[in-house]
């Protein structure tokens, strides 16, 4: 079996005689992956899934106030 | 699989700011902006020359919690909609009297401009015909001992009510100069706020005995005691774009006696004005 990730060609894992495996990637993205698992010889799609991102990790805070400042 | 970002708060309380507050910004950024205009920094110590502001820049860096605000900078320790508290940075600011180079003269804040009014200098009478040998070597020195870049290191609060803002520094000499001390006590009050903003601001500094010896006193010669110089302000903001806003401002000051005694200050007190625009990066 491989596992790939649609939007990202150059990921792919496989593995020889297992039914069951582990592989784990770092990441960075801002828009959903595709990740499918496939059969290695045949290439036939076994089960697909979508990583989506749900929101973006945007923090805001408060300038700092300052009423003497003359230019802002 | 799905896969969930929540953020994370900035301190203990939740403190209501998003991307469509103009008070809020966003973490991990840097802004910059550039004041053109006409106005001027004149010395209230004797031969001090006029500075003139035309091009001002500004910058600031908003993390988690540190910040960079022009040449402070701090720790906050707590945020919410209506106050804050931090630990701050600032440099001393009255070596821009006395060195034409300290970033302070183009880094400008309001404590640091000054104009003169012509007034009258109000020195204690120091003419130097008067003046033994010992104390007019000692008046020599005054006028020619290196003021060296000092920060001061402290608290700052601040606290906001129907639009208005109340903020508080006390602040200690940290780099080993003088280990003197500085309290900032400043209200901005807004008289107008639609299309265009009219605010009017007053405050006061008070600076111990120390921090005001390291720069207008001598030892036997001219040793003063602490001073608290009160100010006012009235500005005028209209934006006129997204990235133009036309700025007018007033700024007037009252050097504290012990200031304005110094037999190397001529002014006892100061005006500050600009008009033009700051342009936002």
């Amino acid at each position: 079996m491989c596992v790939s990730i649609v939007e990202r060609p150059e990921i792919e894992h496989c593995w020889d005689n297992y039914r069951e495996g582990t592989y784990s990637i770092k990441l960075t993205f801002s828009s959903d992956l595709v990740v499918e698992l496939r059969d290695k010889e045949a290439r036939e799609l076994l089960v697909s899934e979508t990583l989506a991102v749900v929101r973006e990790m945007l923090r805001y805070r408060h300038k700092r106030r300052k009423p003497w400042n003359l230019f802002q | 699989m799905l896969l969930s970002l929540t953020g994370w708060p900035v301190l203990a309380a939740d403190n209501g700011c998003d991307k469509d507050d103009p008070n809020c910004v966003q973490v991990g950024t840097w802004q910059f902006s550039l004041a053109v205009g006409l106005g001027a920094r004149s010395n209230p110590v004797e031969g001090g020359d006029t500075i003139p502001l035309v091009l001002v820049p500004q910058f600031s860096y908003y993390g988690d919690r540190f910040f960079i605000d022009n040449l402070d900078f701090g720790y906050t320790l707590y945020d919410s909609p209506k106050q804050s508290f931090s630990l701050i940075a600032s440099p001393g600011y009255d070596r821009v009297f006395f060195q034409r180079n300290d970033l302070q003269n183009f880094f400008v804040e309001s404590a640091g401009l000054q104009t003169s009014l012509g007034l009258p200098g109000t020195g204690l009478g120091f003419v130097d015909d008067d003046l033994g040998d010992e104390e007019r070597l000692n008046l020599q020195v005054l006028r020619e001992r290196e003021r060296r870049v000092t920060y001061l290191g402290g608290l700052e609060w601040s606290y906001g009510f129907d639009g208005a803002q109340l903020q508080f520094n006390y602040l200690h000499e940290v780099t080993g100069e003088h280990h003197g001390d500085e309290a900032r006590l400043a209200l901005a009050i807004p008289l107008y706020s639609q299309r265009w903003q009219l605010a009017a601001t007053l405050g006061a500094t008070w600076k111990s005995d120390r921090l005001v010896s390291y720069y207008y006193g001598e030892k036997r010669l001219y040793e003063p005691g602490s001073a608290v110089n009160p100010f006012a302000r009235v500005s005028y903001t209209r934006p006129l774009n997204e990235k133009w806003t036309l700025r007018i401002f007033g700024h007037y000051q009252k050097l504290g006696s012990s200031i304005a005694n110094s037999p190397i200050v001529e002014e006892d007190d100061v005006l500050t004005v600009f008009v033009g625009g700051v342009y936002s990066f």
